[in-house]
């Protein structure tokens, strides 16, 4: 049996607003959030990023001279994304260990294939109460 | 989206054409390249290394979050909040 999937009441609504509109898409969401509650159990994380290594991914890939992500990078310079990312990493930082902060994306066909949607999901794993608790959704269709 | 192919067996010819479509599969994946399945112009799918979907989940995300930098600050207050439901 997979990890226990819980939420953040605000991300439950956000699901349950997009599967009142697209009921179709509740099926595929939740078997999308079980895949990522197994993963977190077997500790075989392939469909989600540690948010812990943002930073140095990002100081990887941003250089002057990676031209698609020159745009991205003036986007964090003029937001209070480097703020809030440093407060993130230090929650992750001070919460007792095993825990992680992770994000997962994917692309869902939306009424029968004539679109499709990508949403991006928050959740944190807590191996000591074996449960990932999702956070927040972006990109439901609706959202 | 992870399949397992051996599941998907009964969707082929018969076994040897399984076998081959195995084969040319993991020589794709040989060269951690990016392997297209295609049927006419439809793209079916694509396979890509463990190393590979972590760059492609980082790189996704990240654009995400520039995108929409509020997203962030909302993570950031649900993350200082113990409102869990089941």
């Amino acid at each position: 049996m997979s990890y226990r999937i819980r939420f953040q009441r605000s991300a439950k609504a956000e699901l349950e607003q997009c599967c009142r509109v697209y009921a179709c898409m509740g099926g595929s969401l939740l078997a999308w959030l079980g895949t990522l509650a197994q993963e977190a159990e077997l500790h075989e994380e392939r469909l989600s990023f540690d948010i812990a290594n943002l930073p140095a991914y990002l100081s990887r890939v941003v250089s002057p001279i990676e031209s698609s992500w020159r745009a991205t990078w003036e986007r964090f310079q003029v937001a209070t994304w480097t703020e809030d990312m440093k407060a993130i990493l230090e929650i992750i930082k001070t919460r007792k260990p095993p825990w992680q902060l992770r994000a997962s994306w994917r692309v869902f066909p939306v009424l029968g294939g004539a679109s499709h949607c990508m949403p991006v999901v928050f959740f944190d794993v807590d191996h000591v109460g074996k449960q990932i608790v999702v956070r927040l959704f972006d990109g439901l269709p609706g959202q | 989206m992870v399949i397992a192919l051996e599941k998907q067996k009964a969707k082929f010819r018969d076994a040897a054409a399984f076998e081959e479509f195995l084969q040319v599969f993991r020589e794709a994946l040989k060269d951690d390249a990016m392997p297209l399945v295609v049927s006419g112009n439809e793209l079916l799918f694509a396979a890509i290394s463990r190393e590979s979907a972590q760059q492609l989940l980082a790189d996704r995300i990240s654009k995400r979050l520039a995108e929409n930098p509020e997203m962030l600050s909302e993570l950031r207050s649900r993350l200082e909040s113990d409102d869990i439901v089941d």
